[in-house]
């Protein structure tokens, strides 16, 4: 109990740091802030992370849409990408072209996306610090717990109660066709030196901008991201309970699963307990646990992992758990004897400081977009477009 | 055993920290965090996105949109003053298969103007001619005759004409045969002309490898009825005709470039009525491919003992300041509000912001008054822990704005635009995004200076809204800010401020 007090406390001070601050007189800001600590609490209260992080990015996904949208709608008057965007570099940088833009940066030190570098929220600067920040703590966790598009599969591949295609025995496969797409969008990007999946296989363009059909191509190329949209966003996630195109085709997603081991949190299996039920394997969204995975009585799941919690909630016999990094397999928690030792353990819980973590950087993120959303929202039902 | 204790419970709290305190902190000031990383890094668009490698700016005097000298705007409201006021003419490079454009191979030209037009760029008739290989072939005349009233230097006879009006556009050689359309798109703030030029004609793809070319910009005001829709000028300045002209060879060029050893006033006002003879306009010239240079940042080629002489400078001068304002403070009447200035100025801060206080109390719409409380606010906000800070700086906006809105003489104008402007360059950006709206208060308040003719003062607020522009990322608006403060700071045979100095001595500007 004095734990959680704690760490609410806490995350109410980020809350009202990144919500509130400046915002006071805001109605949707306070609201907003009310809904974050009511999930956080909920979190920590009921140890049940899936279902309260999907709430999270469920909400933040169709809000950071409607927000994203109305501000490109008040700067150009649409969704399309308009030409003096491109010319004056104000294209918002988004993390997915970070590992895009890495070779290219060094051979010619340029970035291969016409964004701003510094100076405003969606900059190359600014984007490339919080996914910094992210990667050092929380690694692979940015994409269930903070990316502002997976709320969507997320939603939706959980619409479904049964799985009607199951793909587990492919997890193998989904995971090599990820890594080998990274390799692909790499290569032709430093090939063509411009970011080609942002141009022509990002599905999410649908929800956020894209380029105005002027010709065959750009014909084409709406064509290929509704289609992906579609089918990687909505008809998949909704056929196999997984998130697609997280598992199998964003190249950020693969990146992230490569830099992870730089990251203060792992997901620790204990075989010992393991049942082999496979229940962890059918929860997890990611497609990162395999038969393999539990037969070969591995300790952690594969290198797609998104420590988004669903594995640990389903697990009947709590063998899964959050785990830091630096503990190495075979080490043994300290017994904890005095009462001074157990209280240090409840607040060094690794479960606790990854949701914290986690939970911080979705109030940063989202801190601007939700609030701005709600505005939109409200001022149309209380008559009219802001 | 008890090593490992100690290690995992040390590794443990390091985790608890980065989680409760780390990320957050990191957050907090990833602003300063990004820009000295910036400052490292120099990252960079590739230049094709963005109009490709600059390979020349050429800086054009603001308030030169007079023509020979006494031209006036046509009184159409569209014709807003400054907009047909050159101030920045920025070559790019070629650029061969871009990417995220419909125009993969192109040549961009950018034109910045002072200030906006009425409506979107329509009122501006800009004529680019362009000697582009020097070869001595191509016309002096210009491309309708009679239409600009100048003609152009024998020594270097265009071979293209660029001819924009509003977003539409062409190229056209100067034997006529071959015309292409223009890509051309006015900035939202309707002061920027940005002009690709589309290469995939055969002979024009020849400026891919020419060494330099020639260009002679010319600005003009726009009408239908106009020849090659240059407006025609009249003694009176009326709706549809600009003021001025004293002849009828009067050039109807508001603004034009010139090389740095003329003068725009000199060449435009050379026209002969006797011998009826027309203004000979000189091109600047362009090196098309100039050596890549690592940056042209001047930090570490200027004298650091120069620097080091304006810092102390600078010190010695905020000291003087200082103690002539301690002095105002003890010797003005005691809760006047000259008082609590005097107190503002000599840094007692918590005094002055009392003394507001008392003299809102009063008197509450005090633009002002409202001004100083405000930048007492966003300096006690500066002072205060992050999570307070951002509250009370937003709450020192409201008194900013409200300053702004009811100055309404230049004294009250000046003092609320000066302090909000002020707030807005220390504020992160990241956090409040005020820079830019600082450049523009700054600019506002330069504005009252000029006609309060306080030049000194103009320049101080120029090369602040040029900081600003900087701190906003808008490099191109900063330079020509910077240029400006340099060029009258220049001008009047004065030096600049020491504060102004050293910022232009920093960039370069200056040596």
């Amino acid at each position: 109990m004095p734990v959680a007090i704690f760490f609410s406390a806490c995350m109410s001070m980020v809350v009202y740091f990144f919500i509130l601050a400046g915002n006071t007189a805001s109605v949707s800001s306070w609201f907003y802030a009310a809904f974050l600590m009511i999930l956080f609490i909920q979190v920590l209260r009921t140890k049940n992370f899936s279902k309260y992080r999907r709430i999270f990015q469920v909400m933040f996904a169709v809000f950071f849409m409607i927000s994203f949208i109305g501000i490109l709608y008040d700067e150009r008057g649409s969704m399309s990408l308009a030409v003096d965007t491109v010319q004056k570099a104000e294209v918002p940088f988004c993390h997915i072209v970070i590992p895009v833009i890495m070779i290219p940066y060094a051979i010619t030190k340029t970035i291969i996306f016409p964004a701003r570098m510094i100076g405003h929220f969606a900059s190359v600067i600014s984007m490339l610090l919080i996914w910094f920040m992210a990667t050092i703590t929380i690694g692979r966790g940015w994409c269930s717990w903070v990316c502002f598009y997976g709320g969507w599969e997320d939603g939706i591949s959980r619409l479904s109660k049964t799985t009607r295609i199951p793909v587990l025995s492919r997890n193998k496969d989904i995971r090599a066709f990820q890594f080998a797409f990274l390799f692909f969008i790499l290569l032709v990007s430093l090939a063509f030196m411009s970011s080609v999946y942002c141009e022509w296989f990002c599905p999410f363009k649908l929800v956020t901008e894209f380029s105005p059909i002027i010709d065959i191509p750009s014909l084409i190329a709406t064509v290929v991201f509704i289609g992906l949209f579609l089918g990687l966003v909505i008809v998949l996630p909704f056929l196999t309970r997984k998130r697609f195109q997280c598992s199998s085709f964003c190249p950020f997603g693969a990146f992230q699963s490569l830099v992870d081991k730089a990251s203060l949190y792992r997901i620790e299996i204990d075989t010992d307990k393991c049942t082999s039920c496979m229940k962890c394997a059918a929860a997890c969204s990611f497609c990162a646990i395999d038969k393999d995975t539990i037969t070969d009585k591995k300790d952690k799941p594969e290198i797609t992992c998104a420590k988004c919690g669903e594995c640990i909630t389903v697990c009947p016999s709590q063998a899964i758990k959050y785990q830091f990094s630096f503990i190495k397999k075979g080490f043994t928690k300290p017994t904890a004897v005095t009462r001074g030792e157990k209280l240090a353990q409840a607040f060094l819980d690794p479960r606790i400081l990854f949701v914290f973590s986690a939970f911080t950087f979705s109030v940063v993120i989202s801190s601007k977009f939700v609030p701005d959303a709600l505005d939109r929202i409200f001022s149309l039902l209380a008559g009219g477009f802001r | 055993m008890k090593q490992k204790k100690f290690t995992y419970y040390l590794h443990a709290s390091l985790v608890l920290l980065i989680a409760l305190v780390g990320i957050s902190s990191f957050i907090m000031y990833y602003d300063i965090i990004g820009r000295s990383l910036q400052s490292v890094l120099r990252l960079e668009t590739d230049p094709s996105y963005i109009g490709g490698r600059v390979t020349a700016v050429f800086y054009d005097p603001l308030g030169d949109d007079h023509g020979y000298g006494g031209l006036l705007y046509p009184q159409s409201k569209d014709f807003a003053p400054g907009s047909l006021d050159l101030v920045r003419y920025t070559v790019h490079e070629p650029v061969y298969n871009a990417q995220w454009t419909p125009l993969p191979d192109y040549w961009q030209l950018d034109l910045a103007f002072a200030s906006s037009t009425g409506n979107a760029g329509n009122t501006r008739n800009i004529r680019i001619y362009i000697d582009a290989d020097g070869d001595g072939k191509g016309s002096t005349e210009t491309k309708t005759d009679f239409a600009e009233g100048v003609e152009f230097d024998s020594s270097f006879l265009w071979d293209w004409v660029l001819s924009i009006q509003g977003t539409a556009g062409t190229i056209q050689s100067s034997d006529g045969k071959i015309i292409e359309p223009l890509k051309v798109s006015v900035s939202k703030s309707r002061k920027e002309v940005i002009v690709r030029v589309p290469l995939k004609n055969r002979v024009l793809q020849a400026l891919y490898t020419v060494p330099t070319t020639r260009h002679y910009v010319c600005v003009g005001a726009w009408s239908p009825w106009g020849r090659d829709g240059f407006i025609d000028m009249a003694e009176k300045a009326e709706a549809g005709k600009g003021g001025g002209a004293v002849s009828s060879l009067t050039p109807k060029l508001y603004d034009i470039l010139v090389p740095e050893d003329k003068k725009q006033e000199q060449i435009l006002s050379a026209w002969n009525d006797d011998e009826l003879t027309m203004p000979v306009l000189f091109p600047v010239e362009v090196v098309m491919h100039p050596p890549v240079g690592k940056d042209n940042s001047a930090f570490f080629t200027v004298s650091s003992s120069r620097m080091q002489e304006l810092e102390e400078k600078i010190k010695a001068e905020g000291e003087k300041a200082r103690s002539v304002a301690l002095d105002s403070y003890a010797k003005a009447p005691a809760g006047t509000e000259e008082q609590a200035i005097a107190a503002f100025y000599a840094g007692k801060n918590t005094e002055a912001e009392m003394l507001f206080d008392r003299l809102l109390a009063v008197k509450s719409d005090s633009s002002i008054d409202l001004a100083f409380k405000g930048s007492l606010s966003a300096m006690r906000g500066g002072e205060a822990p992050p999570l307070a800070a951002v509250d009370i700086i937003a709450e020192a906006y409201t008194y900013l704005d409200r300053a702004v809105q009811l100055a309404s003489n230049p004294g009250e104008k000046i003092t609320s635009y000066m302090n909000r402007a002020n707030v807005s360059k220390a504020v992160p950006d990241l956090v409040f995004g005020k820079a830019l709206q600082g450049a523009e208060d700054f600019l506002a308040a330069a504005a009252e200076f000029k006609k309060l003719g306080s030049s000194d003062d103009m320049v101080s607020a120029y090369c602040n809204a040029a900081l600003c522009f900087e701190l906003g990322g808008n490099k191109g608006e900063a330079e020509t800010w910077f240029r400006e403060a340099a060029r009258i700071a220049d001008a009047k045979e004065g030096k600049a401020s020491s504060s102004v100095a050293l910022e232009l001595l920093k960039r370069g500007i200056i040596k």
